[in-house]
């Protein structure tokens, strides 16, 4: 997409000094090869002398009203006073509306095209805004040697001779296939045509205190951010040609409100808005940690490595019995960022929800004391957050398999394989890639709670917790219900989570523990029905994956209950989520023995009741791991 | 008496509050009159509005009786010539006064419509839904203003009818309010349909803001209250009742464009419902949906155009049978 405001001049144009400003009445007296046109924005309609390259103006006013109008409405209220720089100003469009809006401010305008800066003086001059001034500059990164004193100086008094004379030229270039386009760089190959303008080094901004940025600067965007970090900066929007640090909006001076699209991709846009609830702006990351001493100090080093102040770690000690969280708390003693919380030990999900409670980020993220998040994972994914203000990012994942000699071998997922990922609209992101990904695709595969960060307001409000009394598979209640009400989850595949397989794990144990995964399903059903949800299929069909799971390695004596009470919620399933549900999956796609005539049993009973959505009221001592492991209301086995 | 009354409601609200009032103070338009009801806060909301020292500001309490209710006891209290609404959590531009007070001043309209912005769940400020509307009626009428005698009338009043409902859009003058008895349906959540539809009808001239002049914003913090799964979903069936039999009375009824863009809204809503209640009560919500249609008058299925989407009005007119997922 070309730059706003950024109109072609004739080829090997001349970069101009401070160009005659056209006085005159309203409408503004048009500048050589300019033609008049109406401007609405901030309340304000103006005539507006504009350079005559239609798609230049159409993309100008398109900005206007998509971009720059629902950006500073959102943003309300701005004040009476302020100062805005306007970087990349064209003939105006956005700068003279929001000067005669805003009488109160003062607005700067920087332009490097001649012409188009031609237009912008006589549309200043003509329409006698006293509160905007233009400059014929183009704002960059700086260089040493550069007079950054003495180019402030002259900025602060509006010398606009002086700034001619002290703003070093710098190389831009217009790619001959984009009409109007202009961006910094010099040019190189066929089609590219080389420029050289004045520029301002960025760092000279600060001299004007600005607190409203609207950037449109190609390929400058990073160093103008940069040198804006320490100035307190209210507000910024604007466009950026590729994605910059997140960092930039986030660590910098102020509190700035940010909306920053990346031209042409429609996923991405830096964002910053205040958070009501006053959470700190970041994310932690809860480690549920019992006896997990041999790997939880690498899954914490890994989890901060190249991440900043924003990231933090809650490792929660679920009494743990071999000094795992002293460990933790030893070798990270001087991380602020850590925090270890002992607590009684009382499973995975209640360390979660204790984690999440201690917390007091806008993000939060949970992962497994065993595994090993890859380098940057979370640091990326927060920034996939400040980019797509999605309720839940993720990240790849891996299996990991200790070997012999003490080494890691690393398996990639499924998900590499599968055409429904490679399918995606990958598009570049923070050094890899990234794509929405819709929430039906990951709901039927594997629970992968962990490798993902999610909106603290989003799960408070949609009351998204574990399910304490759960012991395992409390992970797919979560799955489900977060992905079902996201929607769509951003993915950033060149991340990934080290997930390690090892014996110990509490699902491979073939024990009662298999029956949680059944009255996790009957909770999942009450909550999507008392929710309206539409498109119960991928439930049942987790429901399968999860009946084959968990049978392939079900302790021997458990198997008959495990079969009947698995019928038994099929048919409730059936009864309260309906037929549709149910479309695209068959009873005989469950391999557990002696499931298909428990159900036709359970089927027989229930035939003519019609209890419908009640029926998930339905419950049943089967479904519960305790009274399983203690025997009560299970029938006597036959003989 | 000031040019505008400026009325928002508020329960419960707390920190939030300040997003909608500080908006307003802020105005660069200096001449209207502030009324904030408080209906029934049980949080430190009164304390939060005690202290804003603001001579344009008025607070009204009242117990817990809901929004409609609330906004019908500030229009009660309104001096203002024009009267708009604006929701606690909601904000307004720095310039929307001024841009309303402008479209006032050059045409005199009884019903001021402005754009809006819509900031997404995920952040996204957006030019608000009904972007495209605004768009054709400014081509319709790039005068910015129509009375019944514009050539393009018929098409105008259809487009504004099918504008969202949405309550912050809009200026109405206080004369107009008084002498038809515009209220918003007491008791009533979903009531925004109700009134812009009768205020439109009872409007001589509209003025159209084609600048935004509210910020409408969608978020976890606070849901919409009429975002959840629960019974209040059945108030849209109340309200939809209440506006078709009240519309029908109106002279704009007999014009097929402007009763297919009200019963078009009204069934967009009450569909956006009929998919988002719990379950257990779609069967039923469906049912009552269809006794609404019953008990309407018969023209409004008399329509001559494409203005209702066919297989949406299917839905409404076909009892449900069987499992309501199956539908």
């Amino acid at each position: 997409m070309p730059a706003e405001d950024a109109p072609a001049p004739a080829p090997g144009a001349a970069p101009a000094g401070t160009p005659d400003a056209a006085p005159g009445a309203a409408p503004a007296a048009a500048a050589p090869g300019a033609a008049p046109v109406e401007v609405a924005a901030f309340g304000q309609r103006l005539r507006l002398a504009a350079p005559s390259a239609g798609f230049i103006l159409t993309d100008s006013l398109w900005r206007l009203r998509e971009i720059y109008e629902p950006a500073l409405a959102a943003a309300a209220p701005l004040g009476a006073a302020g100062v805005a720089i306007d970087i990349g100003a064209g003939f105006g469009a956005f700068a003279l509306p929001f000067a005669r809006a805003f009488p109160g401010w003062t607005v700067w305008c920087f332009e490097p095209d001649p012409a188009a800066f031609a237009a912008l003086a006589a549309n200043i001059a003509g329409l006698g805004i006293a509160n905007a001034l233009a400059l014929n500059l183009a704002v960059g990164a700086g260089a040493a040697g550069d007079d950054i004193a003495a180019i402030a100086s002259a900025l602060a008094g509006g010398d606009a001779p002086a700034l001619a004379r002290l703003a070093p030229p710098r190389s831009y270039r217009r790619p001959a296939s984009l009409q109007g386009y202009l961006e910094a760089g010099t040019a190189e190959g066929e089609g590219m045509t080389g420029q050289s303008f004045p520029t301002l080094p960025a760092a000279a901004l600060a001299a004007l205190a600005p607190t409203l940025v609207k950037l449109v600067a190609p390929r400058s965007e990073t160093a103008i951010l940069e040198a804006l970090a320490e100035v307190p900066v209210e507000v910024i929007t604007g466009e950026t040609w590729s994605p910059v640090a997140a960092g930039l909006a986030y660590r910098a001076a102020g509190w700035r409100q940010t909306w920053l699209p990346v031209a042409g991709v429609p996923a991405l846009a830096l964002r910053r808005a205040p958070d009501p609830g006053g959470r700190r702006e970041g994310l932690d990351v809860v480690v549920p940690c019992h006896n997990a001493r041999p790997w939880v100090e690498d899954c914490v080093a890994a989890i901060l490595e190249g991440a900043d102040e924003a990231v933090g770690v809650i490792v929660v000690d679920d009494g743990a019995t071999d000094g795992s969280g002293e460990a933790v708390a030893r070798r990270f003693a001087d991380d602020r960022r850590v925090r270890v919380h002992r607590k009684e030990n009382a499973g995975c999900a209640s360390a979660r929800n204790r984690g999440r409670m201690l917390s007091d980020a806008t993000h939060i993220a949970f992962a497994d004391a065993d595994d090993l998040p890859g380098p940057g994972m979370f640091a990326g994914l927060l920034d996939l957050a400040r980019y797509t203000g999605a309720e839940v990012v993720q990240a790849g994942f891996e299996t990991l398999w200790a070997e012999a000699d003490g080494g890691l071998r690393r398996e990639p997922s499924y998900e590499a394989t599968d055409w429904a990922f490679g399918n995606l609209a990958w598009t570049p992101f923070g050094g890899g890639e990234m794509a929405p990904v819709p929430a039906a695709v990951l709901l039927v595969g594997q629970p992968t709670i962990w490798r993902r960060v999610y909106r603290r307001d989003f799960l408070d409000a949609r009351a998204i917790w574990f399910p304490e009394h759960i012991r395992a598979f409390d992970d797919q209640l979560f799955q489900h219900l977060t992905l079902y009400h996201a929607g769509s989850v951003p993915m950033a595949r060149h991340l990934a989570y080290g997930y390690r397989q090892h014996p110990g794990q509490d699902i491979r144990q073939g024990d009662e523990r298999a029956f949680y995964a059944l009255e996790m399903f009957r909770l999942l059903a009450r909550r999507a029905l008392a929710e309206g949800w539409n498109g119960m299929g991928p439930i049942v069909r987790s429901y399968v994956n999860t009946l084959n799971w968990n049978w392939a390695n079900l302790r021997p004596d458990l198997q008959a209950p495990f079969a009947a009470a698995a019928a038994e919620l099929w048919a409730v399933l059936e009864g309260a989520l309906g037929p549709a549900a149910f479309a695209g999956v068959a009873a005989g796609e469950v391999r557990a023995t002696g499931f298909a005539p428990a159900l036709r049993q359970v089927r027989t009973r229930l035939a003519g009741r019609a209890a419908g959505e009640a029926l998930a009221f339905l419950d049943s001592c089967a479904l519960h791991t305790p009274l399983v492991r203690a025997g009560i209301g299970r029938p006597p086995a036959p003989g | 008496m000031p040019l505008l009354t400026c009325i928002t409601t508020t329960h419960n609200d707390g920190a939030l509050l300040a997003t909608g009032v500080r908006s307003v103070l802020a105005q660069g338009f200096a001449d209207f009159e502030y009324i904030v009801v408080d209906d029934g806060s049980t949080d430190d909301t009164a304390d939060r509005l005690a202290a804003i020292a603001d001579p344009r500001l008025r607070v009204l309490r009242q117990a817990n009786a809901g929004l409609s209710s609330a906004r019908n006891r500030g229009v009660d209290h309104a001096r203002g010539d024009y009267v708009c609404f604006l929701d606690a959590d909601d904000s307004r531009p720095d310039w929307a006064f001024a841009a309303i007070a402008r479209a006032i001043g050059e045409h005199a309209p009884d019903v001021v419509l402005c754009r809006g912005v819509l900031r997404e769940i995920r952040g996204e400020p957006l030019p608000f839904y009904d972007s495209g509307r605004f768009g054709a009626l400014a081509d319709l009428c790039p005068e910015g203003a129509a009375g019944r005698d514009h050539p393009a009338a018929a098409r105008i009043w259809a487009e504004a009818y099918g504008l969202e409902p949405q309550a912050a859009s809009k200026a109405v003058a206080r004369a107009l309010i008084g002498t038809r008895g515009l209220r918003f349906p007491d008791g009533h959540y979903f009531e925004d349909v109700f009134f812009h539809s009768l205020a439109l009808a009872a409007a001589g001239r509209i003025a159209f803001v084609q600048t935004p002049c509210f910020t409408y914003f969608r978020r976890y913090a606070r849901p919409q209250i009429t975002a959840t799964a629960g019974e209040r979903r059945f108030d849209v069936l109340a309200v939809m009742r209440m506006t078709l039999d009240a519309f029908a009375l109106t002279p704009d009824f007999d014009d097929p464009a402007c009763r297919g863009a009200v019963l078009a809204s009204c069934l967009k809503l009450a569909e956006w419902c009929a998919t988002m209640i719990a379950r257990p009560q779609r069967a039923g919500f469906r049912a009552l949906a269809a006794t609404v249609l019953a008990l309407a008058d018969p023209r409004w299925l008399d329509l001559a155009d494409t203005a209702v989407d066919p297989a949406l009005l299917d839905r409404f007119l076909v009892l449900p049978g069987g499992h309501a997922d199956a539908r």
